[in-house]
């Protein structure tokens, strides 16, 4: 269990990160979403133990490991939002550097890097300079660097960007892996969608403070019970009209031909009541449901509204 | 003994890179030449005296041993003043400081292969430069001794390029730095115990029978290499001192301890100042304790 508690990091004046607080479960894909400039890097490279915090704990396993940077690093590995490669070095080599660099024999180093290389399906490229790969085959061998020294907790910056759909397919496919053997991810990205996909919890950030955090689905629904209700009625608009401006939970509709968007401030139970009354009162209902959000339209609506949420 | 990772990596990309076996080639064709040149002139002087000059053998010897160093001081600041910097450019510096390697340890590693370079060109030269031993006057510890000064002057030299890659962003930067800062050392340093002594002299005109004195200034001339290697390469040849007579130009120094030992001190010195270096660099690049004479706020939301 990975705990940030109150971490705050400041550059001068600018608050980058701002009492952060967040428990990230053993073997979660945790999403970081934020717009540009809120903080996700920076808590990131703190994590890594490439920023000092200013003041909060980081805790695995009820240890402060900000104050054990040899365990920090033993237990983390993290992949900035560039590659960072060597040209002059083959793929074998640049795993086997890296692997020097945690202190892993070559023994030991080799018979991991070619795991690795299986997994980020590049054992054929065991030979090639690293300059001969594409970009989506030097993000995987980003990812299989980052695994070299066999962290519990991975930190992936933006893996996915750039990346063509295949590619970005394939690097799900190896998180989601990595997440079954146990391995906790964080990782931040704006492509959206995918990380609604990949990630089991998320976390929005905005000007380095949680906005909002926990299960992809709850938050999903938390956002939606604030969206308009769209109540499509086959006939008796009138009436219809008249039963929802009646109900108490309703503050405004607008009718276009026989669909009605109606603010509803109520429960799911008060959602559910008003539906059986329409239908009891005889009015015919062919849809009745909240307008559905997704993460694209939650991330735009934290960067219209701030911190409102 | 565990090779340095970085040092490792280093050495890996110089095997393969073509830059360091033409410097090598260039560099050995120009010792062959020079030597060539020497023997030519001297075996066309002997038709004439019917004697062979041998003090134009230890001739070969002093010009060799200063194109190692001049070789030394303009290859060094290039390769050290990028090793840093350059890493940041390539932005591998941030993933090289989250593994576990010291900020120290990549600094080092830095410099060391930055010494292998300085002793692949002394070991290349050598079958060039034992030219000497066949006509003698040149012992082999003093070559050993020219290898060691050689070397504490890339470590030197070295950690300076590196302390300016560790302190800028930008390679370019940090080259312009590193040499202009060597120019102040090698000509600045001498122009600096030249301009007390004018002073001091302009100050005791109007006193009879005065002795100029500029008290430690010439001590300033002890991280000078220029001054320290032609010390040593005077006393090899069985010249004259060299640092004698250039501290003689700004005072009375013939019974000056510092001055007697000086070549020892001043690479003792210049060792320091090459840690002080390091420790400033190896900070500088610690991201978690940052220098705090150097320290800039960076944004990295």
């Amino acid at each position: 269990m990975l705990e940030i508690k109150n971490l705050t990091k400041s550059y001068g004046d600018f608050k980058a990160v701002d009492d952060f607080t967040l428990s990230v479960k053993e073997g979660d894909i945790y999403g970081f979403v934020g717009p540009n400039g809120a903080g996700k890097t920076t808590i990131m490279k703190i994590l890594s133990g490439l920023l000092p915090a200013d003041a909060g704990t980081i805790t695995i396993d009820n240890e402060n490991i900000l104050k054990d940077i040899t365990r920090l690093k033993k237990t983390i590995g993290y992949m900035p939002d560039f590659f960072g490669v060597y040209d002059n070095l083959t793929v074998i080599e640049y795993l086997l550097f890296y692997s020097a660099a945690y202190g892993i024999s070559d023994d030991v180093a080799r018979e991991r890097a070619k795991e690795l290389l299986e997994l980020v399906d590049l054992q054929e490229k065991v030979n090639e300079y690293v300059d001969s790969l594409s970009r989506g085959m030097k993000q995987r061998l980003c990812l299989a660097r980052t695994l070299v020294h066999n962290p519990d907790i991975l930190i992936l910056d933006e893996p996915a960007s750039g990346l063509d759909p295949y590619t970005r397919h394939q690097l799900k496919s190896i998180l989601r892996h990595l997440s079954e053997t146990g391995k906790t991810i964080i990782i931040s990205s704006h492509i959206l969608t995918e990380l609604a996909e990949l990630c089991s919890s998320i976390c929005i950030i905005e000007k380095g403070r949680v906005i909002m955090n926990g299960n992809i689905e709850e938050i999903m629904f938390q956002v939606d019970s604030s969206n308009p209700l769209l109540v499509h009625v086959l006939d008796n608009v009138n009436k219809a009209v008249l039963i929802l401006k009646k109900n108490k939970y309703v503050r405004t509709l607008s009718v276009e031909e026989n669909k009605i968007m109606v603010t509803f401030i109520g429960r799911k139970e008060d959602e559910a009541n008003l539906l059986k009354e329409l239908i009891e009162s005889g009015v015919l209902v062919i849809s009745f449901k909240r307008e559905q959000s997704n993460l694209e339209s939650l991330f735009l609506k934290i960067i219209e509204k701030g911190s409102e949420f | 003994m565990k090779l340095n990772p970085v040092f490792g990596k280093e050495l890996r990309i110089f095997e393969r890179s073509i830059k360091i076996s033409v410097v090598i080639f260039i560099y050995n064709i120009i010792l062959a030449l020079v030597a060539f040149a020497i023997f030519y002139d001297m075996l066309h002087t002997s038709r004439f005296t019917g004697s062979v000059e041998y003090k134009s053998i230890i001739q070969i010897y002093i010009i060799m041993a200063y194109i190692q160093f001049g070789m030394l001081i303009l290859i060094i600041p290039g390769l050290t003043a990028g090793a840093i910097s350059g890493e940041r450019e390539r932005q591998t510096l941030d993933i090289l400081l989250s593994t576990q390697l010291k900020p120290w340890q990549i600094i080092m590693g830095k410099l060391q292969s930055s010494l292998l370079v300085v002793l692949l060109l002394a070991t290349t030269s050598l079958p060039i430069v034992s030219i000497v031993f066949v006509f003698g006057g040149i012992k082999i510890v003093d070559l050993l001794i020219l290898i060691l000064l050689l070397v504490v002057e890339a470590v030197f030299i070295g950690t300076i390029g590196l302390f300016f890659s560790s302190l800028f962003k930008k390679t370019t930067s940090a080259t312009v730095l590193t040499y202009t800062t060597l120019l102040f050392i090698f000509v600045g340093t001498y122009l600096f115990v030249q301009g007390v002594y004018s002073f001091e002299q302009t100050k005791n005109t109007a006193i009879v029978d005065s002795v100029t004195d500029i008290k430690g200034a010439i001590y300033v001339l002890l991280i000078n290499p220029i001054i320290t290697f032609a010390g040593l390469i005077s006393k090899q040849a069985g010249g004259s001192s060299e640092i004698m007579s250039i501290c003689n130009q700004f005072g009375n120094y013939d019974n000056n301890l510092v001055v007697k030992y000086w070549i020892g001190i001043s690479m003792v010195i210049q060792l320091a100042l090459s840690t002080v270096f390091v420790v400033i660099a190896q900070a500088k690049i610690n991201p978690l304790r940052e220098c705090k004479l150097f320290k800039k706020g960076k944004r990295n939301t």
